[in-house]
C-alpha cells in the first residue's frame, strides 16, 4: 500500500483518538470536580471555606495539624458509631439482597412455574415505583411490627425482594448451560441441590455484583434511616453527616471530612471486587 | 438383567409429534447406537430413556422393571452429555464424586470408588485439576468417570465425541469400545456420525423424522438396508443410486439403466411391473473396471487418492453421478471414459416407495 493511501487513514485515526480522549478527560474532570472540591475543603479551616475568590489550596495541610478535621470527625463526633452502624446495616442488607434475589432469579430462570412471566413482570415493575410513594405504608408496617428505631427495619426488607438483583441474576442463571442442571438431576440432585451445589457457585461474579450494588445503595440510604431511626447511637453515616449542618451549626469542613471518610469503604469494595463485577455484567461466559 | 425395552413410545410437543411408536428391545450388555440426521429425534429418545423428558405415551422398561414414570435417579441409568457438563468450580475428584455425595455415601467409600474410576480412565494424575485445565479427551473421560462410579445398569451417551477433533475422536472411539468390553454394561450411544455407529455398535437404530427406519447389526444395515434412506445414510462414501426402469420380472427383476444397459437383479419382484421406475443401489467398492463395451460407461470427473483407496468420481450417460472405490495401488484412469461393472447379487433394488426389495434367497428361505 502506498504512503499516499496510508497517511490520510492514519491521520483520521489520530484525530478521532484525540477527540475521544478530549471528551473522556473533560467528562472525567466534570465527574471528579465535586469529589476534588470535597477533598480540598476537608483540609481547610472553616474560615477559608467561603472565601471569594474561591481558594483551591488545602490550607490545613500546611499547618501543624493537617488532619484536624478528620480527627475531630472520627473521635469527637461519634462518627465511629455511625460508621459501624452503616457497615452492619449495609452488609446485612446486601447479604439479604443476595439471598433473596439469587433464589428469585434462579426460580425465574430455571423452574417451570405457572404465571412465571407475569410474576416476573410484576417484580420488575416494583423497580419503577419511587420510594416516596411507598415510604408511608412502609413506615406504618414497621411501626406495626415494632421495628421503629431498630436496624431490622432497614435489613429485613432486603431479605424479601429486589427487582434489580432478581433481573440481573435471572439473566445470569439463564445464560449458564442447562446441561449442568440436567447432569445433576440425572445423578439424583433435588432442585434445591442443583441450585446451591451447581448453579450458585457458578454465578459468583453476578452475586458479587449484586452484593456490591446493594452495599453502595444501603450505605448511601438516607430517607429510610431518617424516618425509621431516632436514637443517636443508631444513626448511620448519611444521618451523621447531616448532623454537621443543622440549625445551630454549619461545620462544612467536618461535613466534607466525614464525606471523604464515608466514600472510602465504597472505593475499597469496588477495587477489591472489580474483576467479579465486570464478569457479572458481561454475563455467564462459562464454558463447560 | 439390564436390558431395555421400549414399547410404542411416542413424544409430542404440543401438536408437533417428534417420535412415533418407537418399539425396541435392547439386550443386556449390548452397545446400541442411535444414529440419524439432525432433528430425527435421537437425542429426544435418549432424554426419554434418561427421564429428562416425559413420554407422551408408551412404556419403558429397564432390567424388566417399568420405569416410565420414575425419576432419572431411580432408573439405574447414568448419562454422559455432549458438552461433558463438568462443573467448572469442582476438581476432577469432586466432579466424579458428585453423584456419590448426593447419595450420602461414606467418605472412604467415595474415595475408593473415585480412585478406581480414575485408574480405569487414566485420570489418577489429574484428580486435583479443575476441568478448565484438562484437554477435550480428558474432560470426556471425567464425564465417563462420573457415570461409572454410579455403577448404572445402562449408560447413556449423547454425542459424546462431537466436540473432539478427528484424531482424538478416533482414539476415544477405541477407548469407549474397550470400556464397554471391560464393563459389559448396556450402553446406548447417540451420534449423527455413521462411522461412529458402524465401528462401535453391536446394533444400530437408524432414525428418521421420529421413526425407526431399521434396527440391526452394522453389517445388516450395510449389506441389506431396508430402505433407500438407510442405504444412503450408512457407508462412506455413500451408496450409488442409479435410476432404472423395470423391463422384466421373471426370476428376479430385470432393470434398464442409463445407456440402455440391462441388469438382472436377484430380488423379489413383488409389487413391481414392467415400466415401473426403480433405483439400483450399488456400493462404491462393489464397482470395478469392466472391459470395453461392457458395463456402464462413465466419464471420469475426478480421482481422489486417499492412500489405501482411490475414489473415482464419474458421470453416467444420464448425468447420474457415481463413485467407485478402488485399491490405492490400482491403476485408475485420471480422465476420459471408463466402463464400470458390478456383481448384480451385491446390488440393492429400491421400489418407488423407497423400500428395498428382499433378495430371492431370503424370500426362498422364508417360504
Amino acid at each position: 500500500m502506498s504512503d499516499a493511501m496510508v497517511m490520510p487513514s492514519s491521520r483520521r485515526k489520530t484525530a478521532t483518538l484525540v477527540m475521544l480522549y478530549t471528551v473522556l478527560v473533560g467528562y472525567s474532570l466534570i465527574t471528579l470536580a465535586p469529589f476534588i472540591w470535597m477533598l480540598i475543603t476537608s483540609f481547610k479551616a472553616p474560615s477559608d471555606v467561603f472565601k471569594i475568590p474561591p481558594s483551591f489550596v488545602p490550607t490545613m495541610l500546611f499547618t501543624d495539624e493537617p488532619f484536624a478535621n478528620y480527627t475531630e470527625v472520627w473521635t469527637k463526633r461519634s462518627f465511629v458509631t455511625f460508621f459501624l452502624n452503616s457497615a452492619w446495616v449495609a452488609f446485612m442488607a446486601s447479604l439479604g439482597q443476595v439471598f433473596a434475589t439469587s433464589l428469585a432469579g434462579y426460580a425465574f430462570a430455571r423452574l417451570e412455574l405457572p404465571g412465571k412471566n407475569v410474576l416476573f413482570a410484576v417484580v420488575l415493575a416494583t423497580a419503577f415505583v419511587p420510594v416516596e410513594v411507598t415510604i408511608i405504608p412502609e413506615f406504618l408496617i414497621m411501626r406495626w411490627l415494632g421495628w421503629i428505631d431498630t436496624f431490622a427495619s432497614l435489613i429485613v426488607p432486603s431479605f424479601l425482594v429486589g427487582a434489580f438483583g432478581t433481573f440481573m441474576l435471572r439473566e445470569y442463571f439463564a445464560s449458564l448451560p442447562r446441561d449442568y442442571g440436567d447432569a445433576a438431576y440425572v445423578d439424583g440432585a433435588s432442585p434445591f441441590q442443583i441450585f446451591y451445589m451447581v448453579y450458585l457457585p457458578l454465578a459468583q461474579p453476578a452475586l458479587v455484583s449484586v452484593f456490591v450494588i446493594a452495599f453502595i445503595n444501603n450505605w448511601n440510604e438516607l430517607l429510610r434511616p431518617l424516618l425509621f431511626l431516632n436514637s443517636p447511637d443508631k444513626l448511620t453515616v448519611p444521618l451523621g453527616l447531616m448532623s454537621f449542618v443543622n440549625q445551630y451549626e454549619a461545620s462544612w469542613t467536618l461535613l466534607m471530612a466525614g464525606s471523604v471518610i464515608s466514600t472510602v469503604p465504597l472505593i475499597l469494595i469496588y477495587i477489591l471486587t472489580q474483576r467479579y463485577i465486570l464478569q457479572g455484567f458481561v454475563g455467564g461466559g462459562v464454558k463447560g | 438383567m439390564s436390558g431395555l425395552t421400549l414399547d410404542a413410545i411416542c413424544k409430542s410437543y404440543g401438536s408437533a409429534k417428534v417420535l412415533h411408536d418407537i418399539s425396541l428391545s435392547i439386550e443386556d450388555g449390548e452397545f446400541v447406537v442411535f444414529v440419524g440426521p439432525s432433528g430425527c429425534g435421537k437425542s429426544t429418545l435418549l432424554k426419554l430413556i434418561a427421564g429428562l423428558e416425559d413420554v407422551t405415551s408408551g412404556r419403558l422398561e429397564i432390567g424388566g422393571r417399568d420405569v416410565t414414570g420414575l425419576e432419572p435417579v431411580d432408573r439405574g441409568i447414568a448419562m454422559v452429555f455432549q458438552s461433558y457438563a463438568l462443573y467448572p468450580h469442582l476438581t476432577v475428584f469432586d466432579n466424579i464424586a458428585f453423584p456419590l455425595r448426593l447419595q450420602k455415601r461414606p467418605k472412604d467409600e467415595i474415595k475408593r470408588a473415585v480412585e478406581k474410576a480414575a485408574e480405569t480412565l487414566d485420570l489418577t494424575a489429574r484428580l486435583t485439576y479443575k476441568p478448565g485445565a484438562l484437554s477435550g479427551g480428558q474432560r470426556q473421560r471425567v464425564a465417563i468417570g462420573r457415570a461409572i462410579v454410579r455403577n448404572p445398569q445402562v449408560f447413556l451417551f449423547d454425542e459424546p465425541l462431537s466436540n473432539l477433533d478427528a484424531a482424538l475422536r478416533g482414539q476415544m472411539r477405541v477407548e469407549l469400545s474397550e470400556l464397554h468390553q471391560t464393563l459389559k454394561t448396556t450402553m446406548i450411544y447417540v451420534t449423527h456420525d455413521q462411522v461412529e455407529a458402524m465401528t462401535m455398535a453391536d446394533r444400530i437404530v437408524v432414525l428418521r423424522d421420529g421413526v425407526v427406519e431399521q434396527f440391526g447389526t452394522p453389517m445388516q444395515l450395510y449389506r441389506r438396508p431396508r430402505t433407500r434412506f438407510v442405504a444412503g445414510f450408512i457407508g462412506q462414501p455413500g451408496m450409488n443410486f442409479l435410476p432404472a426402469r423395470v423391463v422384466g420380472t421373471e426370476g428376479g427383476v430385470t432393470a434398464e439403466i442409463a445407456g440402455g444397459t440391462r441388469i438382472s437383479i436377484p430380488v423379489a419382484a413383488e409389487g413391481l411391473a414392467s415400466g415401473d421406475t426403480v433405483e439400483l443401489g450399488v456400493r462404491p467398492e462393489f464397482l470395478s473396471l469392466a472391459g470395453p463395451e461392457r458395463g456402464m460407461e462413465a466419464h471420469v470427473r475426478l480421482i481422489e487418492r486417499l492412500g489405501g483407496v482411490s475414489l473415482l468420481h464419474g458421470t453416467l450417460a444420464d448425468r447420474t453421478r457415481i463413485i467407485a472405490s478402488f485399491d490405492g495401488l490400482d491403476e485408475v484412469p485420471e480422465s476420459g471414459s471408463v466402463h464400470l461393472g458390478f456383481d448384480p447379487a451385491q446390488a440393492q433394488l429400491f421400489g418407488p416407495d423407497g423400500l428395498a426389495k428382499p433378495p430371492l434367497a431370503a424370500v426362498g428361505a422364508r417360504q
